[in-house]
């Protein structure tokens, strides 16, 4: 499905917000909880699937806030030892429901150590932070992969070798070469 | 990349790291380029100096989401060897906080721990750039170009 929705399949099919980051699948380790979660704590490791049907604010980025209900823990050790999966899933009561203007900044403040993330799922992975249920709580620290909705290119194209180059040596810089074929 | 990843705007932002060129290839226009640089197969994207030599190039179409971390890869490789190791180390910390997840992600990994030594001759920032590509990204090439280290 990401993929899908990375290569401009689904651009037909649903909602798409731009600038938009993609991602539906994540998994990560909590960075911090907000208010009513209690299922989760700090430094856990989890991981969800986070569909929504208005693609744009995914979890293809380094830390992201999530609703606690669609996580489950990796790995939890139980009090005899042995590791166990547990479900994510847990209560929550009508402080954590009810939305207030741009909670976030005060119940899920995010960042952790990258690596951590890594090595629990290999170079896909993200840091995770928990927000309660309210899907307007999803905040974004890093915007990760961007896209637009331009459909125009804005690229003022050479096409003189020689003026591309005095161009770059006036402004300092280096030259884009793209030879095309046209179709 | 016309049709799809340059009228990306993340796309084409690219004005504001290098002048952008486009040679066709196919109607005689760009002859002389083509055989000034040995051009063989499109899509195929050169960084060239302002005097006008290569320095570093790709081939093949890439979508929005790999073309931009790719580029900015193209233009470390380029800083890099016009000895702008700060220039260059930027644009690989920019592949790796914007773009931690491209493929080009570990051999931006690699050459920012490269950037920094030549910058500060201290090993460590070599060995502890390379170290984070055996955390991040252990099944890259790019692990593999350092695994000497490893042992």
């Amino acid at each position: 499905l990401d993929v899908g929705i990375m290569s401009g399949k689904f651009k037909d099919m649903m909602e798409h917000r731009f600038p938009l980051i993609p991602g539906v699948d994540a998994a990560g380790v909590v960075e911090q909880v907000g208010p009513g979660v209690t299922q989760f704590t700090r430094g856990e490791e989890v991981f969800g699937l986070f569909f929504k049907m208005v693609q744009g604010e995914g979890t293809y980025a380094e830390y992201v806030v999530v609703p606690a209900g669609g996580l489950v823990a990796r790995k939890r050790r139980s009090t005899d030892g042995r590791a166990s999966v547990v479900h994510g899933r847990g209560r929550h009561d009508e402080s954590t429901r009810r939305h207030r203007p741009d909670p976030c900044g005060q119940r899920a403040r995010m960042g952790r150590d990258h690596d951590d993330a890594m090595r629990l799922s290999g170079p896909a992975a993200h840091g995770l932070a928990l927000a309660d249920e309210c899907e307007n709580c999803m905040r974004h620290r890093d915007r990760g992969t961007v896209m637009s909705s331009t459909t125009q290119s804005t690229i003022r194209w050479q096409t003189s070798l020689e003026e591309a180059l005095r161009q770059a040596h006036a402004d300092d810089t280096l030259v884009l070469l793209d030879f095309f074929s046209p179709t | 990349l016309d049709t799809v990843t340059y009228p990306e705007a993340s796309v084409a932002a690219i004005r504001t790291h290098c002048v952008p060129l486009q040679v066709n290839t196919q109607d005689g226009s760009g002859a002389a380029v083509v055989a000034r640089y040995r051009q063989v197969w499109t899509p195929d994207v050169r960084v060239l100096a302002a005097a006008g030599f290569e320095l570093s190039r790709w081939n093949g179409y890439l979508p929005p989401f790999e073309f931009v971390p790719q580029l900015l890869v193209a233009l470390g490789q380029a800083r890099l060897r016009l000895h702008d190791e700060a220039g260059a180390a930027a644009l690989y910390e920019e592949v790796l906080t914007r773009f931690p997840t491209s493929a080009v992600a570990p051999e931006a990994q690699y050459y920012l721990g490269v950037a920094r030594y030549k910058a500060s001759h201290e090993g460590a920032d070599l060995v502890e750039g390379w170290h984070r590509l055996q955390t991040r990204y252990p099944e890259s090439i790019w692990r593999t170009k350092q695994s000497f280290i490893e042992r």
